[in-house]
């Protein structure tokens, strides 16, 4: 039955390996999707940009302000901290982790027997819950009761305990710790993907030239992991500036709103301050910098789909 | 790697008990063979990612310490000392006492429904995105992976608001419509890769054969991918289980709250008894941990997969 079928279509090519298909069929597999995407998605991002240019509280009559929020979010100080603070968030989540995660990936190339355990070591974290990170660590650093300060005692240097979330200068630092001990194992095992997809001949022959450990890391490691950076620093920078719970959980901000990221302002400015219109700017102005990430990656990961 | 040895290796002690004695023992039967980094080369990186491991560890091991002893023995010998006397209390103390078991059920329910919904609307929708072609495919494919970069803090007043209007406040249900459509980008990110695989002469043979769309999706495509099926539904498994701010923001109270809540109602409830804070973070990491080192070769095969194909 196959073959009488068959017969008069198959010599009919198939253009460019794709089908033009009815509306009809297309819709019924794409509307599911899209509808629950656009409507809690979408809709509400384009919600909270009108909000964005009220005065709105919550409650009663919205009035358009115009670009007022916007100025308040470049002028006001503890705004400027959060946009700050985010700013060295997403730069330290980029290099730091990534640094890590390529070195770690380069010592565990060859394999041997401890690749699985450390592997999986460093990769646990990013299974928790980044609130149950938040609450480990941010008894690691409390200040009477914390595992930090009793560890520094007990191994003489006493000297260097401190309040360590306690002042404006350390508290940033160390909420930081925390988040790159969650973010290494991401990159280390993209790097390792990227590490075991370099042609093991490029190794050999490097190594055949006399080549060392950092030779092979320069010259053959490196050049064949290009892509993988991309990937890397994209997706880094879009999960850092997407940073809440780690310092919603730790410092709240404090003290004195010395450890505010946009996110937590934001969260601030809307659920404890009712200012939802100026909270709104302030979400915008993290969500445009998240699109200017996500729009050049992911054109960038589809460029070889012609439409 | 099998499965077994995947399990034994991981477990967090090992490194540090067991690695010393390796890079000697290590280096000494790869020095015979040409062209190798020197010992003292080898010994050094492993040295330092010892180190390095011992210090990732650290916390891992202190929470797990912490909770199987007494929380007096705790504040008597601080906690960056190893547990003399053991007690499960803590673990049954943070149970009952944290109301647990409730945000437990809370976020199987929406666990069990939003993984297997959220990849079937993803499938649906990313295989006429890989397999077909039509006006307007590429922008609308962009406009559902971007959707990557936006960050959930800006829509949770407006998601606020529109499940208010659902009537959904109070329940647990309220999470489930912006949880699916958090996660649609990834999905559809991974699940059009994996679809890039399934050859175009399968489905054409299929389609000679009368095959329709949805058939040829459901029996053919779906059952070439189930490897890339299992590694996103971990991921989204895990993602979902651990999901915070829109869960902070759209939950109004405890008999609905998701264990990440629960785990924040904790911090708040125990306070600075860590011996019961502890087991409850424990209990409630417990699942994806156990899913961790169970299926970890799909996780990270994902992860990398997911991210790495275009």
């Amino acid at each position: 039955m196959t073959t009488t079928i068959s017969l008069p279509t198959a010599p009919r090519p198939a253009r460019r390996g794709r089908r033009r298909f009815r509306g009809r069929t297309l819709l019924a597999f794409l509307a599911p999707g899209l509808i629950v995407y656009t409507i809690f998605l979408v809709w509400p991002m384009v919600e909270s940009l009108w909000y964005s240019f009220t005065s709105w509280s919550g409650a009663g009559p919205k009035h358009y302000v115009g670009l007022s929020n916007y100025e308040t979010v470049f002028t006001n100080s503890t705004a400027l901290t959060a946009l700050r603070n985010t700013a060295i968030w997403a730069a330290v989540m980029v290099v730091v982790p990534a640094a890590i995660g390529l070195l770690l990936a380069n010592a565990l190339r060859g394999g041997g027997r401890w690749k699985g355990a450390v592997q999986a070591l460093i990769y646990l974290p990013t299974v928790l819950p980044m609130i149950g990170v938040a609450v480990i660590w941010g008894w690691i650093y409390d200040p009477d009761l914390g595992f930090l300060n009793d560890f520094l005692g007990k191994v003489g240097l006493k000297s260097l305990e401190i309040t360590w979330l306690g002042s404006t200068t350390s508290a940033i630092p160390s909420l930081m710790v925390a988040g790159v001990w969650v973010s290494v194992g991401f990159p280390m095992v993209l790097y390792l993907a990227g590490i075991q997809s370099i042609a093991p001949e490029l190794y050999e022959a490097a190594r055949v030239d006399g080549g060392g450990r950092w030779h092979l890391f320069r010259h053959v490691t490196l050049p064949g992991l290009r892509q993988t950076h991309a990937i890397v620093v994209a997706l880094e920078l879009i999960g850092a500036l997407q940073v809440f719970a780690i310092v919603y959980a730790i410092t709240a901000g404090g003290p004195g709103n010395s450890t505010q990221v946009l996110g937590t302002w934001m969260y601030a400015n809307i659920f404890s301050f009712h200012r939802v219109g100026y909270g709104s700017a302030v979400g915008w102005v993290l969500a445009a910098l998240g699109l200017a990430v996500a729009i050049p990656y992911v054109l960038w990961m589809t460029r070889d789909d012609k439409s | 790697m099998t499965a077994g040895s995947t399990v034994r290796a991981a477990s967090p002690a090992d490194p540090i008990t067991l690695t010393p004695a390796v890079p000697a023992r290590k280096t000494a039967r790869r020095r015979r063979q040409p062209g190798r980094p020197a010992v003292s080369q080898r010994l050094v990186v492993g040295l330092i990612v010892l180190a390095g491991c011992i210090v990732f560890a650290t916390p891992l091991l202190l929470v797990l310490f912490t909770s199987i002893q007494p929380e007096t023995q705790v504040i008597t010998n601080g906690p960056a000392s190893l547990p003399h006397h053991f007690t499960m209390g803590n673990f049954s103390a943070a149970w009952t006492g944290g109301a647990l078991g409730r945000y437990y059920r809370n976020s199987l329910l929406i666990l069990v429904v939003k993984v297997p919904v959220g990849i079937v609307l993803s499938s649906l929708a990313a295989y006429p995105l890989s397999k077909m072609r039509f006006r307007g495919r590429k922008t609308i494919l962009v406009c559902l992976l971007v959707g990557l970069g936006v960050p959930q803090v800006v829509t949770l007043y407006p998601l606020l608001e529109l499940s208010k209007d659902v009537g959904l406040s109070g329940s647990v249900w309220i999470l489930l419509l912006p949880y699916l459509a958090f996660g649609m980008p990834f999905e559809i990110f991974v699940m059009r890769g994996a679809f890039a695989s399934v050859p175009e002469e399968v489905l054409e043979a299929a389609r000679i054969d009368g095959a329709g769309e949805f058939r040829i999706w459901a029996r053919v495509c779906m059952p070439m991918v189930l490897a890339p099926l299992a590694s996103l539904a971990i991921l989204d498994g895990v993602a979902t289980w651990n999901e915070f701010v829109i869960a902070l923001a759209l939950l109004s109270n405890q008999s609905s709250d998701t264990l990440p809540i629960g785990i924040s109602n904790l911090q708040g409830q125990f306070g600075v008894n860590f011996a019961q804070l502890s087991a409850g973070v424990l209990i409630a990491v417990a699942p994806m941990v156990l899913l961790f080192f169970v299926a970890r070769r799909y996780l990270v095969r994902g992860v990398a997969a997911g991210a790495l194909k275009g």
